[in-house]
């Protein structure tokens, strides 16, 4: 009787033991967005509404406005994404349909899980030196100012680091369409290539974009890569091979220069705003992914 | 008649085998040909990766002391100086983050899998993604002014926390999802026999599910070692070897990215050697990883 006791007891605190650890979880992200926030609104009397209208960051002058960081960072997204969205598609349908369960599906994937493995200041500084001279070469031929940095390089860098994810999505769903709804599709005489337009992407298409918007969230977190390769200018691009800044990498560059508290609430606020990001992202997958299960 | 499903009818009817059978087999080879060629090529940007980490960074590897020796001073002469305090520092880092982060996180995932309370859990599931998905850096910046800033200095101790938090919600994921596939059967029958929750978590659920979370685990240590935009702000870098949770460290991504982008050439020697070693380790780790998964599904 003694025993059962202990064991009930045992039971309750283990149980407790996980919903603490459970509880971590939106306990640091509020933990989070209250550290952020308070240190943000503490100083923002000092930096005012423009901070969310004006592409002036200035913080010799104390003036303080993100809009530029906030361009450059969705511009490298959208330019990333656009870059991938071919490969990943293709690659989706090869390993999730046409080839799915080969040996050569099953090697593409595994290079893909590499790609995804290499750890971001690595494709930061390959970037710089393999894909920097190429632009170089091409700017110069063109007539720009020779950078060779520039967010069309972080964008390029970033579609690559980008790829696996919305791939190995892509190709769970493609590959967890019914078979008898692919089978009745043949069955009508339907070549390959029409029951992946007509059968198989309209019934994976939640799956697919869900993918795509786990690419982008990564996209916009991206620091290490994209502060080595975009230039690092506080302005808008000038032209397609245009310097530039993100959210992300202007914290990564400015963070040691913050010397007044003013400025560094401005940079914790950047911080802010990517949570904020980042959460309306994984709230819009998740409205996504819900239509498809 | 409603149409049902998928489609218009007008894909219906090119589905019942309207139109050009020879042009309709041309499309299919060509795209089957284009997805192909999409795919493979994926190995360009990979291969060069390669070999151009290994060209630039394998030779520095070898010279002596290049493990042993801490980082040159600028412009000290080539081959001299070495990565031994990024690497103590990285060692320090994977070990005190994960034992953080390995049971908190399992604990968590074990939570959202098991729990009764469906609605909390789908929450607990959308605050996991969003943490996961909460850059790196903004990581860094949070435990900067929660625990550098009040302590007065960077130190491995605020760099390992940082470390845990980025692995944490990526184990509890990976937990919670490769637990859900353990047969209800199994359960059952463990309860039917007497067993307590806490034992058949421990006794059956975990062992079905070990590899998967070892899997998961390493995937997370790989993200969390590979990235340096939290270390930053909580290690800082730090050119002695440090073994002090209260010092500031060096870790390899920092090293890499503060000697890549000097103007020094002996720095950007040192940089690619690093590079070298860090995509090692966790190509190396990822692939012990595979063969834990492969022995055991």
């Amino acid at each position: 009787m003694k025993s059962m006791m202990n064991r009930k007891r045992a039971d309750r605190l283990f149980r407790g033991g996980l919903f603490g650890a459970a509880f971590l979880i939106p306990a640091v992200l509020l933990g989070m967005l209250l550290s952020l926030g308070i240190i943000f609104f503490d100083e923002f009397s000092e930096i005012g509404f423009q901070y969310f209208f004006s592409s002036d960051w200035d913080p010799v002058n104390e003036r303080y406005g993100i809009i530029v960081f906030v361009v450059g960072t969705f511009l490298t997204m959208f330019l990333a994404l656009g870059f991938s969205i071919p490969f990943s598609l293709a690659i989706s349908i090869f390993t999730g349909e046409i080839m799915y369960g080969t040996k050569i599906a099953t090697l593409i994937s595994q290079l893909l899980s590499i790609i995804s493995a290499i750890p971001s200041v690595v494709m930061g500084l390959c970037g710089l030196f393999v894909l920097t001279p190429i632009m170089q070469d091409i700017q110069l031929a063109l007539g720009y100012p020779p950078y060779g940095t520039g967010f069309l390089s972080a964008s390029m860098v970033l579609a690559i680091m980008i790829l696996p994810f919305s791939a190995f999505l892509g190709r769970e769903v493609i590959s967890l369409v019914p078979k008898d709804l692919k089978e009745a599709a043949y069955g009508l005489g339907a070549t390959r290539l029409e029951v992946i337009r007509y059968v198989i992407l309209p019934y994976a298409k939640s799956g697919i974009i869900s993918g795509f918007m786990i690419s982008m969230s990564r996209a916009i977190g991206e620091t290490i890569a994209v502060t080595m390769l975009i230039g690092n200018s506080n302005y808008f691009p000038q032209n397609i091979f245009g310097t530039t800044n993100t959210m992300a990498s202007v914290m990564a560059n400015e963070f040691s220069e913050a010397g007044s508290d003013v400025y560094f609430s401005a940079i914790v606020g950047i911080g802010f705003s990517l949570i904020i990001i980042s959460a309306l992202f994984s709230l819009t997958a998740r409205k996504i992914i819900k239509n498809f299960y | 008649m409603k149409e049902q499903g998928l489609g218009r009818p007008r894909d219906i009817r090119s589905l019942a085998g309207y139109g050009n059978i020879a042009r309709r087999q041309f499309k299919n080879r060509l795209f089957t040909g284009l997805c192909l060629f999409l795919s493979i090529l994926v190995v360009i940007p990979l291969a060069t990766i390669l070999v151009v980490v290994i060209k630039k960074g394998g030779l520095n590897v070898l010279s002596a002391g290049f493990f042993t020796e801490i980082t040159p001073v600028p412009n000290a002469a080539f081959g001299t100086g070495g990565i031994a305090n990024s690497l103590v520092g990285t060692m320090l880092l994977c070990v005190l983050g994960s034992l953080l982060a390995v049971p908190l996180g399992i604990a968590a995932g074990l939570y959202m899998a098991f729990s009764k309370r469906k609605k909390f859990c789908d929450s607990l599931y959308f605050f996991c993604n969003t943490l996961q998905s909460v850059p790196a850096i903004v990581t860094g910046i949070f435990v900067y002014t929660v625990l550098v800033k009040p302590f007065g200095s960077f130190s491995l101790f605020s760099a390992a926390i940082a470390f845990a938090l980025v692995m944490f919600p990526i184990i509890a994921l990976a937990t919670a999802e490769i637990v859900k596939l353990c047969p209800l059967a199994i359960i059952e029958a463990s309860y039917a026999l007497g067993a307590s929750f806490y034992k058949t978590i421990v006794k059956v659920v975990l062992p079905y599910s070990a590899a998967g979370i070892v899997n998961g685990f390493i995937v997370a240590l790989a993200r969390s070692a590979g990235e340096g935009a939290f270390l930053l702000f909580t290690a800082f870098g730090n050119p002695f070897i440090s073994y002090s949770l209260w010092q500031p460290t060096s870790a390899l991504p920092l090293t890499i990215f503060q000697f890549a982008i000097s103007p020094y050439e002996n720095w950007q020697e040192i940089a690619w050697g690093a590079s070298f070693v860090l995509m090692a380790l966790v190509l190396l780790v990822n692939i012990v990883s595979k063969l834990i998964y492969r022995k055991k599904f």
